[in-house]
């Protein structure tokens, strides 16, 4: 893209960008377009857009960086931003990031070799599991080690593999700050007593050096030589507000192309071992493995493959007929330093030549949700350094199916949308063209034949259902939901789970498809002519609060009813468990209680025991027989709406807050009401982009979704 | 002789349900036509409350006697518009006393409890029915406990009993034996 | 050859009810047993909860409500030869009817239990019923299971009080001919019939009143029951085709049981001069009709699902035919859609065996149209493309299932012993009468 950019002059390239003219020239759309496999049209067009654009920006890091030869993709990735002029103005190096202080993957590789050649007497380990991160090697020097100490919390493998474990304080029962980056220091003060019979690690660290005080005294004072004067408002201001908050006092340094930068290794990387690259990567909710104990984190389906409670491999179908395998048959992966087997996910979002496995499961400590599940993906991996001191989380391995099969458990349905209005999508062009008032999915809603007929019949039931507590003025409850914000990310599904005390059901119910997510984000391929995807959306799906809920005339005891203020009542004192209702949704929101999840030492016991502190007082605990769905939070509501009763004043937009909205970090989700022409989401509702999903069956939902935005509609987003 | 079952009752009810029988003839009889003859025979000698039995019923002797139409009709009737009644009743005044608004629809919505009401009427009128058979047939059920019945009018046989004074049985005993009674008992 | 006398009626049919054998109490046992299976199944369930079921997102109705449809269907056909035949003064009708009502009676008994146990608390059934309570709640009448409760209800009591009534002088013949302590007892139930004029007088008006209003019974009940699933927008359920469509496969698979009931019945009870060849080729005939319109119906459906051009309808039938549970729906489509065509051959609708072995695969067929139509429509991505499922029953459906053949087939067997499972006096109706005349011709010839 680079070389296209500066021998088309597309952007204002810096002079010195002469330096590279030798680098680019061996990288013409043409000569790299075969071994990328992408084709040489679509790289002239991404570059086009990509200077073009006012604020294009290239990102390397994270998954680009984790080969051998990372540093020298970092700096290709640089180069690209450097030619259409983005360094100086959008990329800027400095402002001193906490993470560039900290130690890197070498200096835990020569801990370990230490370690190993016995020269280390005493470790203490403090928010790392190595034994379980670095396999083999870290375990094996551990056993060398003179005395072990762990401030673990819970019993994961380095823990279990400690002489003395000291749990610490949960993060919400103790003090603490960090910095990170420049200008910022969050502090952090505990809000719950100590739960259980642990110590703060600073407390401890300050008796065993034999100094007076808590770490909260420490912490104190180190804040006070921060500011002399006028301390105690200071730090009030600062304990109220979670921290100090300034702009980065440093000033973005200079940066020029190197004379060295024609050098960069454009190679493919070469690695020793079996003949299939496996790149192994972090699971974007398990993370390193910290998450899997607990199960809200289990349950939550990973946001691309919507799998849940365990590992797999992501095989290309391709490679997959070659080899005749099917979702869910095992495959053993050995690298020159393990061998672990995971089931196979058959996906075209992973390229023909890779494999691609996710990190988190198969501990073989670290409590019930996590122990003995799947497989170790950090097994595959050695503790080869790579050229920037960082992990190399690529490896080459043999593939070998095993035989075994089992089913996966997936929240996935059927990831094409089949053009049933289900999602939307628009391109960025006809986006810009929208002018309020368009109604670009019109025709998903009511045909224009129709419409009197609809409307007038729909105002009429809601003229003759005004009586008892339907008389009045009411607030209509609704929600906006932003595709184009939405990243996948799924916090809103957890929130939900926190808020309304969903019950986690685990692997072999999920298999049955009775997860209880009250609200799951639906992932569609958008897909070019050859089915090959070009991206995806996602959008949450939960209960759309119709006007004309289907779900609402079938229940034979009113337990589904519609309140006044909107919302499409479930009443669970009242539900005798025919599921009706459930049959009716045509969106499929509605869940059922197979079991009696709260049942104490029951099979399916969902808050065992200390779990049962995280149920949130304000929200029943549902019994077995009993439907339930979003509520919109409607507890959160009601507390809103009595303060403001209490404050003798209305509600005002923006007292409510859904879990969902709260949890977003991309403020995807509006929630206000419908009937108050100055609310936020009543203005998203009016947006051009807002659609209804399923719109065609009349169902008048109170969730406008707006469309995504895509640079160019693919033929099908499904 | 009857063959019904009698529970013991102490002597005042007794007197009540179960008076005395009744003097009479009995004829049994082979065929139908012979039945026939003998109704007919009998109502030309001006009687008029003798019981005919027969296995199964036959329209020919219904003719025979000419009885009116059975009201159990009206209760039928009266049943099914009540049901009907009730049916709309029921459901109306239980939607608007609970007003509960659930897709959209009205409150009291009239299709969905027109299919309430027609079971309504149809229960009501089946209960109002046998109602009727049972209250109808229980002014009949005194007299014919006290007169003269054989088992074998339930299975092949045709019988006529008719009640008289020992002075004119004589007589009815002719008629019946004229009329082709295959048998013919006093009693 | 002995000739068919009133008599000879009377004393075969009664003779049925003499001591049972050692092959009656097997059955009777059997069928206990298999009640019994079906009650611990309902322990469990009620003990830990509907997931012992099968049931997975979305299939939320299965095995339980296809066995409800599968008995309230069955129980239709018994009021149609029962009520409908009646009214239509069809001769034939009497030497069957009385066990199709019987049928229809513990049919019905059977699928009330279902809303019973596939509700999620099932200790608060009686909610559902409309009675007074201090919380002043009343059950919402727009619910298609509401007007299920009032139907089912009401077809309940009347086919029973039906049945009664028609037992009456039945009972009364069997009163006459018994002795010792079941004299008694039936003379209790005969609730004093004698065949008094002044009895058969009101009997008959009443008895003809109850055919009259059973009649419309038979096509309501059954579409208000098709209304469970026509009221639901689900594609593949949302028809309008579905009330005489559920009608018809109903008297077509109740008709198919009650030739499996009344072939054994014959056989064992030595009936074959009452029940002959000519009362089950009119049964075939029936079924032939009833099941020539369920064939006409699959094809309307699936006609109508293309030719409306809705993808959502088009995708559930392409589903039902192609998908995971395409055996399901081919053995529905040939036992219902095909087979009955059988039946067109008068050498096919004579032959008792055949008859018998093609009225087993009916109620298959008919057994797999509803659970094609609950649990393919609904696992078929009906239209929210992530709510499909693949669903599969567990040892819980099974066994309830079991139980409601094991609660059907014992009081039917108790019934057949105790009380003629063929009606003595309308058998004599359909017989020419004895007169004097015809003896006269008989003894010049004899």
């Amino acid at each position: 893209m680079a070389q296209v950019i500066v021998s088309q002059r597309l952007a204002r390239v810096p002079a010195e960008a002469s330096r590279l003219s030798g680098l680019l020239a061996r990288h013409t759309p043409r000569a790299v377009a075969e071994v990328i496999g992408i084709e040489q049209q679509v790289i002239v067009r991404l570059a086009t857009e990509f200077a073009n654009s006012k604020g294009g920006l290239a990102v390397a890091g994270g998954m680009a960086a984790q080969y051998p030869n990372g540093a020298d993709i970092v700096a290709a990735v640089n180069v690209l931003n450097y030619v259409a002029g983005a360094v100086g103005s959008l990329v800027k190096f400095g402002a001193d990031l906490a993470i560039g202080a900290t130690n890197t993957f070498a200096d835990l590789a020569s801990l370990t070799s230490d370690m190993a050649a016995g020269k280390v007497a005493l470790l203490f380990v403090h928010g790392a599991n190595p034994a379980y991160s670095l396999p083999g090697a870290f375990q094996q020097a551990l056993g060398k080690v003179g005395y072990k100490v762990s401030f673990s919390s819970y019993m994961d493998e380095t823990a279990a593999a400690c002489d003395l474990i000291l749990p610490d304080h949960h993060p919400l029962e103790q003090w603490g700050d960090s910095r990170p980056r420049a200008g910022v220091i969050a502090l952090q003060q505990p809000v719950v007593q100590p739960v259980f019979d642990t110590r703060p690690t600073g407390d401890v660290v300050l008796k065993l050096t034999g100094r007076p005080g808590t770490f909260q005294d420490y912490l104190q004072s180190k804040w006070r030589t921060r500011q002399k004067t006028n301390f105690d408002q200071y730090w009030m201001d600062a304990l109220s507000r979670g921290g100090v908050y300034a702009e980065s006092s440093s000033r973005a340094r200079p940066v020029h192309l190197a004379a060295t930068a024609a050098g960069i290794n454009t190679a493919a990387a070469v690695q020793a071992g079996g003949d299939q690259e496996v790149v192994v990567f972090p699971h974007p909710i398990l993370h390193d493995g910290r998450g899997a104990n607990k199960p809200w984190l289990q349950e939550l389906p990973d946001p691309v493959s919507k799998i849940a409670w365990h590992s797999w491999v992501e095989v290309h179908p391709d490679t997959a007929a070659k080899w005749g395998l099917s979702t869910g048959d095992f495959l053993l992966l050995k690298s020159p330093f393990g061998a672990q087997k995971f089931p196979a996910w058959i996906t075209r979002s992973v390229r023909p030549d890779v494999l691609a496995v996710p990190t988190g499961q198969g501990h073989s400590a670290y409590g019930r949700y996590a122990q003995d599940r799947s497989a170790n993906a950090f097994e595959l991996l050695g503790t080869q350094v790579n050229s920037y001191g960082g992990r190399t989380f690529a490896v080459r391995a043999s593939a070998t199916k095993t035989g075994e099969h089992r089913k996966i458990v997936t929240t996935e349905g059927s990831p094409r949308e089949r053009g049933q209005g289900a999602v939307e999508v628009l391109g960025l062009t006809r986006a810009q063209a929208l002018h309020a008032g368009d109604h670009p999915f019109h025709h998903e809603e009511t045909p224009e034949y129709a419409k009197d007929a609809v409307e007038g019949w729909g105002e009429r039931q809601h003229e003759r259902a005004a009586i008892g507590n339907y008389a009045g003025d009411h607030p209509r409850w609704g929600l906006a939901i932003d595709l184009s914000k939405c990243t996948g990310c799924a916090a809103c599904v957890t929130a939900c789970y926190a808020e309304n005390n969903l019950a986690t059901v685990g692997e072999q119910l999920m298999q049955r498809g009775r997860e209880m997510s009250w609200m799951r984000l639906e992932r569609y391929w958008l897909t070019d002519q050859k089915g090959v995807p070009q991206g995806a959306v996602n959008s949450p799906m939960l209960c759309q609060q119709c006007g004309n809920a289907p779900c609402e005339p079938v229940c034979p005891v009113y337990a589904a009813y519609h309140t006044p203020d909107g919302l499409n009542g479930q009443v669970y004192n009242r539900c005798v468990g025919t599921r009706y209702c459930s049959n009716n949704c045509p969106y499929k929101v509605r869940y059922f209680n197979w079991y009696n999840y709260a049942e104490r030492g029951g099979e399916w016991e969902a808050w065992p025991e200390p779990l049962s502190m995280l149920l949130n007082p304000d929200v029943t605990v549902r019994e077995k027989g009993v439907m339930e769905k979003c509520t919109f939070c409607v507890q959160r509501i009601r507390g809103a709406q009595n303060q403001a009763r209490l404050q003798d004043r209305n509600v005002r937009d923006g007292d409510i807050v859904t879990a969902c909205q709260q949890t977003c970090p991309s403020e995807a989700i509006i929630f206000g009401d419908l009937n108050d022409r100055h609310s936020r989401v009543y203005e998203l509702a009016g947006n051009p982009r807002g659609y209804h999903v399923l719109a065609g069956l009349n169902t008048r939902p109170a969730i406008t979704y707006l469309a995504r935005v895509v640079a160019q509609e693919t033929p099908s987003h499904g | 002789m009857t063959t019904h079952f009698h529970v013991p009752l102490p002597k005042p009810l007794h007197d009540i349900f179960r008076p005395p029988p009744t003097p009479g003839v009995l004829g049994v009889f082979a065929h139908l036509d012979a039945t026939l003859e003998a109704i007919k025979k009998l109502r030309a000698a001006g009687h008029a409350d003798f019981t005919v039995y027969s296995p199964i019923p036959r329209h020919e002797i219904e003719d025979a006697l000419g009885q009116p139409v059975s009201p159990v009709r009206m209760f039928t009737l009266i049943g099914g518009i009540a049901g009907c009644a009730i049916g709309a009743w029921l459901t109306l005044w239980m939607s608007y006393d609970w007003p509960i608004a659930v897709g959209g629809k009205p409150i009291g919505s009239v299709p969905p409890y027109v299919v309430i009401m027609f079971e309504m009427t149809v229960l009501f009128g089946a209960l109002s029915t046998i109602l009727g058979i049972l209250f109808n047939a229980a002014f009949a059920a005194r007299r014919l406990g006290t007169i003269q019945y054989d088992p074998r009018f339930t299975n092949d046989r045709f019988g006529v009993f008719v009640p008289a004074a020992s002075d004119k049985a004589a007589r009815v005993e002719a008629v019946l034996r004229e009329a082709g009674a295959e048998e013919v008992r006093r009693g | 050859m002995a000739r068919v006398t009133y008599d000879y009626v009377t004393r075969t049919i009664a003779r049925t009810l003499g001591a049972p054998t050692r092959g009656y109490f097997l059955l009777l046992g059997s069928a206990v047993g298999l009640l019994g299976v079906g009650i611990i199944t309902l322990l469990f369930l009620l003990r830990y909860g509907l997931g012992l079921a099968g049931y997975s997102h979305p299939v939320y109705w299965a095995v339980f409500i296809t066995c409800f449809v599968f008995w309230v269907g069955i129980a239709h056909s018994g009021t149609l030869i029962s009520a409908i035949l009646f009214l239509f003064r069809s001769g034939w009708r009497t030497a069957v009817y009385r066990t199709a009502e019987a049928m229809t009676v513990f049919a019905v008994m059977t699928a009330g239990l279902f809303p019973l146990i596939h509700i999620g608390r099932q200790w608060y059934f009686y909610w559902l019923i409309p009675y007074p309570n201090e919380r002043g709640l009343w059950p919402n009448f727009k619910s298609p299971l509401i007007w299920d409760e009032f139907a089912i209800g009401t077809y309940f009591t009347v086919s029973t009080v039906f049945l009664i009534m028609g037992l009456i002088p039945d009972i009364a013949a069997v009163r006459d001919l018994a002795t010792g302590w079941r004299k008694k007892l039936y003379g209790i139930t005969a609730l004093g019939w004698t065949g008094a004029n002044e009895q058969w007088r009101h009997y008959t008006r009443g008895y003809l009143y109850l055919a009259a209003l059973a009649t419309p019974l038979v096509l309501s009940v059954h579409s208000v029951v098709s209304w469970d699933f026509a009221m639901a927008i689900v594609p593949g359920w949302h028809a309008t085709l579905f009330a005489p469509y559920f009608v018809a496969g109903a008297i077509y698979s109740g008709v198919g049981l009650v030739i499996t009931l009344l072939v054994p019945i014959r056989r064992l009870f030595h009936l074959e001069e009452i029940i002959t060849v000519d009362h089950f080729e009119n049964l075939a005939k029936l079924c032939l009709l009833t099941g020539s319109i369920v064939s006409f119906s699959y094809v309307t459906e699936n006609f109508v699902a293309w030719f409306s051009g809705n993808a959502s309808e088009r995708a559930a039938f392409w589903y039902r035919a192609f998908g995971p549970y395409w055996w399901a729906s081919w053995t529905m489509y040939i036992c219902n859609g095909l087979l009955p065509w059988l039946l067109w051959s008068k050498k096919v609708r004579t032959n008792i065996t055949a008859l018998f072995v093609i009225s087993i695969f009916v109620n298959i067929g008919m057994w797999f149209e509803r659970y094609v139509i609950i649990v393919v429509s609904l696992a078929g991505e009906p239209y929210e493309p992530w709510a499909n499922a693949v669903y599969n029953p567990t040892w819980a459906d099974w066994g309830i299932m079991a139980g409601s053949f094991g609660w059907f087939f014992m009081w039917f067997l108790l019934f057949v012993k105790n009380f003629p499972a063929v009606s003595i006096s309308e058998v004599k109706e359909v017989l020419p009468p004895p007169k004097r005349v015809a003896a006269r011709a008989g003894a010049r010839h004899a």
